[in-house]
């Protein structure tokens, strides 16, 4: 019946962008935030229940639930296909997931002109999930684009003072990058081989899939397309944007731009970069240990000496996405398996820690750590909330984190000395941020801004509780995400001959 | 051949009339009549329903590629008389005069998408030309506009010398001492020294009259001392008409000596692409800012004369047709403001909603943003290089250069919604409620032709 009609990646698409729209009509604050609140989570319930189409018991239905294809300029070998396989149910949940979780804990603040505000947020939900869901190169690359634009005036309108520039920058940066793919794709094209009748070449994903790429075209293209996906991640030199894009932003932005955005970088090299240039990949596969061990220790030690809240999770987060890039990029079946889980956990661990540290300045009204303190003896419930995170993000044992950054390590143990030093003083960095964030901003005398502080709403403790069992779940049954990067890590390793 | 007749004689008609109806509003209703007539007298044309029948030794040649081109650009011009048909009007004391100046260019279109002798090349682009030279000085207390309407008299005057050397260089030396440009047989004998320096004279005539660097120095003074209508008529149909012109000759003759040609229409697109992108970034006034983009797309668009392949003339055909609508779109906007800075857009998004909305479709189409004409525009041009292979740096060029060009069109974007307004509100004028539907229309267009690129396309096929 559905499979018929409508299929799970159209839902998750249309969904969000068909509840924007009636949100932009809508004139009260109030419900703006009702209707917004209900799509998140009609979304995150579509999301879990394509998850159970995704059993071997309904295998026989399988690609007609989850598989649409329009024509779209078919005379050049493109159509509007979309898709969720393995992966894509595994990021479009938890691009679901972490916006119900943003829109929750950010319900009690207000924005100018919220029906814009929510709209837009519903729309860039729509437009990440697309490039998650999109079959085709040239559809990935609409959506791709239009996150940006999105990005772009979500930033601008509603970020602080400054914030045009820190916009204007991100678009430019990102927006170059994007082009340089375009580019590299268009470099591909004359090579692939044709899957429809109408065109001498395609644009579908599997048609690249099966094209042959020479040694000397995959290095051009292989170049151009990792910049924009190691912007995106971002990697050092290409990380600048970052931290003053995510300081500048209002937090819901902020929030999604760290956890979401980011691992769309992440994807793009999981589903093309890697698997389609793995002669290039192995040539550059150094270069990439090292460009990630410099962004994880360099932005470890800048996030040190930070003293705004914003900005230390800001180049956190950096040091954490480039531990996952080392673990996607590594060539290991095993390293590569818990890359990609732990590309999940940066998704829910981030954003965790984002919605502590929006809470502790939506009470307090402070963000520097010079201001803070003493927060545990005032708010008990958001340093236990706080102290889950920071197991998450060091890695103990029963968070997701421990089983991907252990078997990260495993992998690479064999693999690049660089590239295991470098791992291991992340993890050490890592863990002494946390430690200085507890120190200061939880334990110590109570500061004045946290005395007058007031308490958690209902919505943030829910919201909090639900980040905490997703961390518990990935770390007590990682199996049931692994199990469906299961077939890709396969094709990669196939390809890669590693 | 009907558009060839219509506007002629309704220019004419216009300029005798006007002596009836001066100082009166009933000029502009005539001139959109007219163009109406235009517009559905060539569309009568181009199902196949000629009015006229003209021989003329084959001089003009009708094609279906020509025609779809001269509805673009009469329906562009119809938009420019909609939405600014009261600028024309008081550009000078001569209202209707200016009108029928418009409909003689238009005549120099029509003549120049389907001439079929360089004669008639020639005699095409002059007739779009000479009437320019007019409108842009019509504004006779503008000093600024004198000054454009001289510059460019007197360098197109030049290039036009040098077109038509190059034309008699290449009749003197074929074989044949053939003007038509289907007979002049290159190739066949040994290219001789006098046809090279004919078609690099020819080229260079063009790629003047299209504004392409290094022969672009006359575009910025003109776009920014005019009257913001006409720079609009200028950069949407007068150089769109020039380019179709310089496409046919470079497909059709020498479309046989194509290797003796490319590398320097290489070299002529990287530069204006290079130097119109680059030097839009630095300017103050938002027309001379418009004036180096119309370079650098006029650079983009040869990237369709070089791949020279059916995916790229669709890429060229909703290129123009993009191009065309952007550009009628943002210079009606900046007509309407008060100052051509940056300043003037300021706030618009709080302003007026409506046309900061608009006028941010218009500019990412401009751009080449997904979901909007001038994307697919731009891809299918890079589509037509790509599959020649080989042409890899050139897309890396390209592609930077347009992510270079959003530099400046998003300046305008973040001015408009992330700034306040720098005038006070009584200093902006009203837009008309008519003013903004069209606006919205010609957006709506953009993005339909965004989503559903063969409503445009497949009409060149015909």
């Amino acid at each position: 019946m559905l499979g018929n009609y409508v299929t799970f990646p159209e839902l998750l698409l249309w969904i969000p962008f068909v509840m924007g729209l009636i949100v932009l009509l809508l004139k009260s604050a109030k419900a703006v935030k009702v209707v917004s609140l209900i799509s998140v989570w009609l979304t995150l319930g579509v999301a879990v229940v394509s998850l159970v189409y995704a059993l071997p018991a309904k295998e026989a239905d399988y690609w007609n639930y989850n598989n649409v294809s329009y024509y779209w300029l078919r005379y050049i070998g493109s159509s509007f296909t979309l898709g969720l396989d393995g992966i894509s149910h595994v990021f479009t949940l938890l691009t679901s997931l972490v916006f119900a979780l943003v829109f929750m804990v950010t319900s009690g603040s207000s924005y100018e002109k919220p029906n814009a505000f929510y709209a837009m947020l519903l729309f860039w939900q729509s437009a990440i999930t697309g490039v998650f869901v999109a079959f085709d190169v040239l559809v990935f690359y609409f959506f791709w684009i239009i996150v940006l634009v999105l990005t772009f005036f979500l930033m601008g309108r509603w970020g602080d003072s400054w914030k045009t520039g820190f916009a204007f920058k991100f678009f430019i940066y990102q927006f170059t990058g994007a082009l340089l793919f375009l580019a590299a794709v268009l470099i591909l094209y004359p090579y692939t081989v044709p899957v429809q009748a109408d065109s001498a070449h395609s644009f579908t994903i599997s048609a690249f899939f099966i094209s042959p790429f020479l040694a000397g075209v995959q290095v051009r293209a292989f170049l151009l397309m990792a910049i924009p996906f190691f912007v995106m991640i971002p990697i050092f030199p290409f990380h600048t944007w970052f931290p003053g894009s995510s300081a500048r932003s209002p937090y819901p932005v902020a929030m999604i731009l760290g956890s979401v955005m980011v691992i769309m970088g992440l994807y793009g090299m999981i589903r093309l970069a890697i698997p389609l240039f793995s002669i290039a990949f192995e040539k550059f596969q150094d270069v990439i240990f090292i460009l990630c061990v410099v962004s994880i220790v360099y932005s470890g030690f800048i996030a040190l000496i930070q003293d705004d809240l914003k900005r230390l999770v800001a180049w956190a987060s950096v040091t954490h996405v480039g531990i996952a890039t080392l673990g996607v990029c590594s060539g290991n079946a095993v390293a590569l398996a818990a890359g990609m889980f732990e590309t999940i956990n940066h998704g829910i661990i981030i954003a965790g820690l984002w919605m502590v540290m929006f809470i502790i300045e939506a009470l307090t009204g402070k963000r520097s750590i010079s201001s803070l303190g003493g927060i545990a003896k005032k708010s008990p419930g958001l340093a236990v909330f706080f102290f889950f995170v920071l197991f998450a993000v060091v890695g103990l044992p029963l968070t997701g984190s421990f089983y991907a950054k252990w078997h990260i390590l495993e992998g690479l143990a064999g693999v690049s000395t660089v590239a295991l030093v470098g791992l291991i003083l992340g993890y050490l960095l890592t863990l002494l941020l946390m430690i200085n964030i507890a120190r200061k901003v939880f334990f110590g005398t109570v500061s004045e801004a946290v005395a007058m502080a007031g308490s958690m709403s209902v919505m943030q403790v829910i919201a909090l509780v639900l980040v905490i069992l997703a961390i518990l779940i990935l770390g007590i049954y990682p199996d049931a995400v692994t199990d469906l990067f299961k077939a890709s890590v396969d094709n990669i390793i196939k390809r890669t001959g590693g | 051949m009907n558009a060839i007749i219509i506007s002629g004689v309704w220019g004419v008609a216009m300029m005798l009339g006007g002596v009836l109806f001066r100082r009166s509003h009933t000029t502009v209703f005539i001139a959109i009549a007219g163009m109406i007539l235009l517009l559905a007298g060539n569309l009568m044309e181009f199902f196949s329903t000629p009015l006229f029948s003209f021989d003329g030794f084959e001089m003009l040649k009708v094609s279906s590629f020509g025609l779809h081109f001269n509805t673009i650009a009469f329906f562009g011009t119809l938009l420019i008389f909609l939405l600014n048909g009261k600028d024309i009007e008081t550009l000078g004391n001569h209202s209707a005069e200016y009108f029928s100046l418009i409909f003689f260019s238009l005549c120099g279109v029509s003549v120049a998408t389907s001439y079929n002798t360089l004669l008639t090349l020639f005699l095409g682009i002059e007739l779009m030309v000479v009437p320019l030279y007019f409108l842009v000085g019509s504004d006779n207390r503008n000093l600024k506009g004198i000054e454009a309407s001289l510059k460019m008299f007197l360098t197109g005057a030049f290039f036009s010398a040098i077109i038509l050397m190059g034309i008699a260089l290449i009749y003197g030396g074929n074989s044949l001492g053939s003007m038509y440009i289907t007979f002049i047989s290159l190739g066949k004998v040994d290219v001789n020294p006098m046809i090279m320096t004919g078609m690099v004279l020819l080229l260079a005539g063009m790629a003047f009259k299209v504004s392409a660097a290094p022969f672009h120095f006359w575009a910025p003074d003109v776009y920014d001392g005019t009257p913001t209508v006409v720079s609009s008529f200028l950069s949407a149909v007068v150089q769109v008409g020039a380019f179709i012109a310089f496409y046919k000759l470079f497909s059709t003759t020498f479309g046989q000596i194509k290797p003796q040609w490319q590398t320097l229409l290489v070299t002529v697109a990287v530069l204006s692409m290079v130097i119109g992108n680059v030097t839009a970034i630095f300017q103050q006034s938002i027309k001379r800012m418009l004036a180096y983009a119309v370079i650098a797309q006029s650079g983009f668009l040869l990237l369709g004369l070089i791949s020279f392949s059916d995916v790229g003339r669709e890429g060229v055909v909703l290129f123009i047709g993009s191009y065309a609508l952007g550009m009628i779109g943002m210079f009606a906007v900046i007509s309407r403001l008060p100052d051509y800075t940056i300043d003037g857009f300021s706030g618009l998004g709080k302003l007026n909603p409506g046309v900061a909305l608009f006028t941010s479709i218009f500019l990412l189409s401009l751009t080449g943003i997904p979901l909007t004409a001038g994307f697919l525009g731009k891809l299918y041009l890079l589509l037509g290089l790509a599959a020649g292979q080989g042409w890899g740096w050139l897309i890396i060029i390209a592609s930077i250069s347009m992510a270079v060009s959003a530099v400046y069109y998003f300046r305008i974007i973040r001015a408009m919604y992330f700034r306040e307004p720098v005038h006070p509100v009584e200093g902006v004028p009203e837009m008309r409620v008519s003013f903004r539907w069209l606006l919205g229309i010609i957006a709506a267009i953009l993005i339909l032709l965004g989503l559903v690129p063969d409503i445009l396309t497949s009409w060149i096929y015909y």
